[in-house]
Formats: C-alpha cells, sequence, structure tokens
C-alpha cells in the first residue's frame, strides 16, 4: 500500500466519521424534546463532524496554504456556533438581561434587544 | 468540475433542491419556510460548485443564503407574529389548489422544455470548449486579469455590471425613502449579552479582513466585488447586532460610501469615451489597475448598500417605546 492511498483511505474514513457525527447531530434535532438538548446535540455533534470533515480534507489539499484556509473555517465556525447556541439559550434576545421564559418571536423582547 | 459526467449525486442534489423549494413554499410557519430558504440556498451553493461555476456559488452564498437570510430571519423574529392560529392550512382561499397546480405544471412544461433544448445543444456542440468560452479564453491578454469571469463581468460585459450595481442603488434609494427619516438608534453595547459584544469585535475585523481577500482574490480565482461586498455587509451587520455598527452620525460616510463605487464606475466609462472613443472601453495598459480600483470601491458601495437596506427594514419596523 503506497503512501498516497493510505493517505487517501485516511481522508475518506474522516470524512465519512464526520458526516456520520452530522447524522447524529440532526437525528438529535429531530428526536429531542426542547431547545436545549436540542442545542447540545448540534453544537457538540456538529463542531466534530466539521473538524473530522476539515480534517479530511486537510489531508487531500494540495497546498498548506489550502490547507491552512480550511483549518481557519473550522477554528471560525466553532465560536460562531458556541456564541448562536448560548444566545439561542439564553431565550433568543440580544440584551444582557436575556430571560429563559420568552421565546425567541416575542414581538417586545425583541423590540428592547433590536433597538 | 463541470464536465464531470452527471452522477448519482448531482441528481440527489437536484431533487433535493427541488424539494427545499417544495419546502419552503408550503410551510406552515413563517419560520420554516425561512429555514426551508436557507438550506435551499446551502443546496444551490453546491449545486452551482458541481456545475463548474464556483463564482455563482460564492455569490449565491454570501447573498442569497448570508444576506437575504438575515432579512428574512429579522422579519420573522421581529415582525408582528401571524394573526393566524398554526393549525389553519395556510392560503385557505377556494380554488388555489387548482391554480397552484396549473402553474406548477406549466413551470414544470417550461422548465422541462428549457433543460431538453440545453441538453440536446450541448450534446450537439461536443465536448469541445465552444460557444462563448473559446472566445473569452482567446482574449484574455488584453483582459487585465488572470480570472476568466472577472474579465468578463468588469471589462468585456462590464456594461451589465454597471447596470446591476445602479439597480442596486436604486434599490437602496427607494428603502431608505419609503421607510422615512432615519431614527435615532442608541447603540448601547452595555444593555446587549456580554457574549454578544464580545464575539462581534473579535469577528468583524476578521470578516473585514476575508472580505479583502475575496476582493484581491478575483483577479485570478474565484471572487470579485460582489462577493467581497456581501461579506463586508455581514461584517457591519454583525457590528450593528452589538450595537457597535453605523450610528446616526455616520450618516454621511455611509452615503459617501454607497455613492464612491458607481461614480467610480461612471467615471472609468466615461474616461473610456474619452481616451478610446467608447464608453466603457479599457486600454489593455491601465486594464488590470482600474479594474482592481473599480472593483475595490465597488465592493465598498455594495457591502454598504446591503447594510444600509438591512438597516433601513429593521428601523422601519422597531416600534417607538
Amino acid at each position: 500500500m503506497t503512501a498516497g492511498l493510505l493517505l487517501e483511505l485516511l481522508s475518506a474514513v474522516l470524512v465519512v466519521a464526520g458526516t456520520g457525527f452530522f447524522t447524529v447531530g440532526t437525528l438529535g434535532l429531530v428526536r429531542l424534546p426542547d431547545l436545549r438538548t436540542r442545542l447540545h446535540a448540534l453544537t457538540k455533534a456538529d463542531n466534530l463532524g466539521l473538524g473530522l470533515v476539515v480534517l479530511g480534507l486537510v489531508l487531500q489539499a494540495g497546498s498548506a496554504g489550502a490547507a491552512a484556509k480550511l483549518l481557519v473555517v473550522w477554528f471560525l465556525a466553532m465560536p460562531a456556533s458556541a456564541v448562536v447556541a448560548h444566545l439561542m439559550s439564553r431565550g433568543g434576545g440580544l440584551s444582557a438581561a436575556g430571560s429563559a421564559a420568552d421565546g425567541p418571536g416575542t414581538p417586545g423582547e425583541g423590540g428592547s434587544g433590536g433597538g | 468540475m463541470g464536465d464531470d459526467p452527471v452522477g448519482l449525486l448531482d441528481v440527489l442534489l437536484g431533487l433535493a433542491v427541488v424539494a427545499g423549494a417544495a419546502t419552503a413554499l408550503t410551510a406552515r410557519r413563517r419560520m420554516g419556510a425561512v429555514v426551508s430558504f436557507l438550506v435551499l440556498g446551502v443546496l444551490l451553493a453546491v449545486l452551482w460548485s458541481r456545475l463548474g461555476a464556483p463564482d455563482v456559488a460564492l455569490a449565491e452564498a454570501a447573498i442569497g443564503t448570508g444576506v437575504t437570510g438575515a432579512l428574512f430571519v429579522d422579519a420573522v423574529t421581529r415582525g408582528p407574529p401571524a394573526a393566524r392560529p398554526p393549525g389553519a392550512v395556510p392560503g385557505a382561499v377556494p380554488g388555489a389548489g387548482a391554480r397552484a397546480g396549473v402553474s406548477g405544471a406549466l413551470a414544470a412544461v417550461l422548465l422541462g422544455a428549457g433543460l431538453g433544448t440545453a441538453f440536446a445543444g450541448a450534446a450537439g456542440a461536443g465536448a469541445a470548449p465552444g460557444g462563448l468560452t473559446g472566445q473569452v479564453l482567446g482574449r484574455m491578454d488584453v483582459a487585465g486579469v488572470e480570472h476568466p469571469v472577472s474579465a468578463v463581468l468588469l471589462n468585456f460585459r462590464s456594461y451589465d455590471t454597471l447596470l446591476e450595481v445602479v439597480v442596486l442603488f436604486v434599490a437602496v434609494l427607494s428603502v431608505t425613502a419609503t421607510l422615512g427619516e432615519e431614527r435615532p438608534r442608541h447603540p448601547a453595547p452595555a444593555a446587549r449579552a456580554a457574549t454578544l459584544v464580545w464575539f462581534c469585535r473579535v469577528m468583524a475585523p476578521v470578516l473585514v479582513l476575508v472580505a479583502a481577500w475575496v476582493l484581491f482574490a478575483g483577479s485570478d480565482r474565484p471572487g470579485g466585488a460582489f462577493q467581497s461586498g456581501a461579506v463586508l455587509a455581514g461584517a457591519l451587520i454583525l457590528m450593528d447586532t452589538a450595537g457597535l455598527g453605523p450610528g446616526p452620525d455616520h450618516g454621511r460616510l455611509l452615503r459617501v460610501a454607497l455613492v464612491v463605487g458607481p461614480a467610480a464606475f461612471l467615471v472609468v466609462a466615461a474616461g473610456g469615451l474619452v481616451a478610446e472613443g467608447e464608453w466603457l472601453a479599457l486600454d489593455p495598459v491601465w486594464a488590470g489597475g482600474l479594474i482592481v480600483a473599480v472593483e475595490t470601491l465597488l465592493a465598498l458601495s455594495i457591502g454598504v448598500a446591503l447594510t444600509v437596506v438591512f438597516l433601513a427594514l429593521g428601523r422601519g419596523r422597531v416600534s417607538p417605546p
């Protein structure tokens, strides 16, 4: 088995594992009962799935620059999803006093948070 | 990538796009329709990549899914709640089903005829790059940029791009004119969630850097002014979400930024008229530099234009306390 073939095989395994994690995360989104449990499933499974997919693609990247850009995508997606999950779990408002009771659709909450 | 034969993945992708569109149109709740629209945008971007058009895929992802998606989500979460109880079937108008069926069948027939003609034409033309691709690639030496799509957009067919930019400009004018005077907006970072403010402070410069990279990448790979403008709009909207965005005292700066792109394009066009006797003619010696300059100012204007539309639509709905 040449090194090139081994690398391709490893890359394929990583990408498939990543998509497996994504599938599990989506299953959690569909089957879990409420917002917070769904966020839990989505953020953890999807971030790890994205990381595995990116690592698999890095092995196939043509140059160090392309590999670095792929890693930057992962490193940007992680804080973005973490912050969004944090804000959503606080009730969807943008204000510092985001109450847990209100949903994201209440006009009063949205008005005070957005204005 | 566009020369690969149509595989199973492509067929599944096409079916997924149709399914996404159907879900977006028939969803019961508005948020469901908006989310389906976002998913449809992502699927379309992948579809464009499979067709070998990464520039269009970038534009679809940035503008269609990014900015338009942000506008939709903003409208659904901050607009008035739907008056209808969620159990009622939307569009319960007599005859609506028959009308939808007829228009759906007509659309399918037209789409099928169009696709059939395209496939027949492609099969007849053979595998060699014919049509316009050959002509464009043959003239790349006078284009001033190395990427054929940028050359077409900003040199060979720059008139179309100029008109597109003016259309965007007119849209911004109409949105800001009909929604009235800009209401004073009080950016109060202290009142926002600290996590959000920190995140926006860290991410906004990164996004501006990405926008600059996408802009200058357009000269030899997919990128360009529209995509860069969309990313810049994302950065400005993010800053506005944190309360750090353009405020009422930045009005003049915003107006200048809006105008400078189309104005520069018009100056270059008129300069072509003066120097070469033809509107928008670009001297091959100057073409590269002029294209970069016009694209930079265009990216700035497009970014500010999309942000202003987002801000104006948001302000228009915020009810006074």
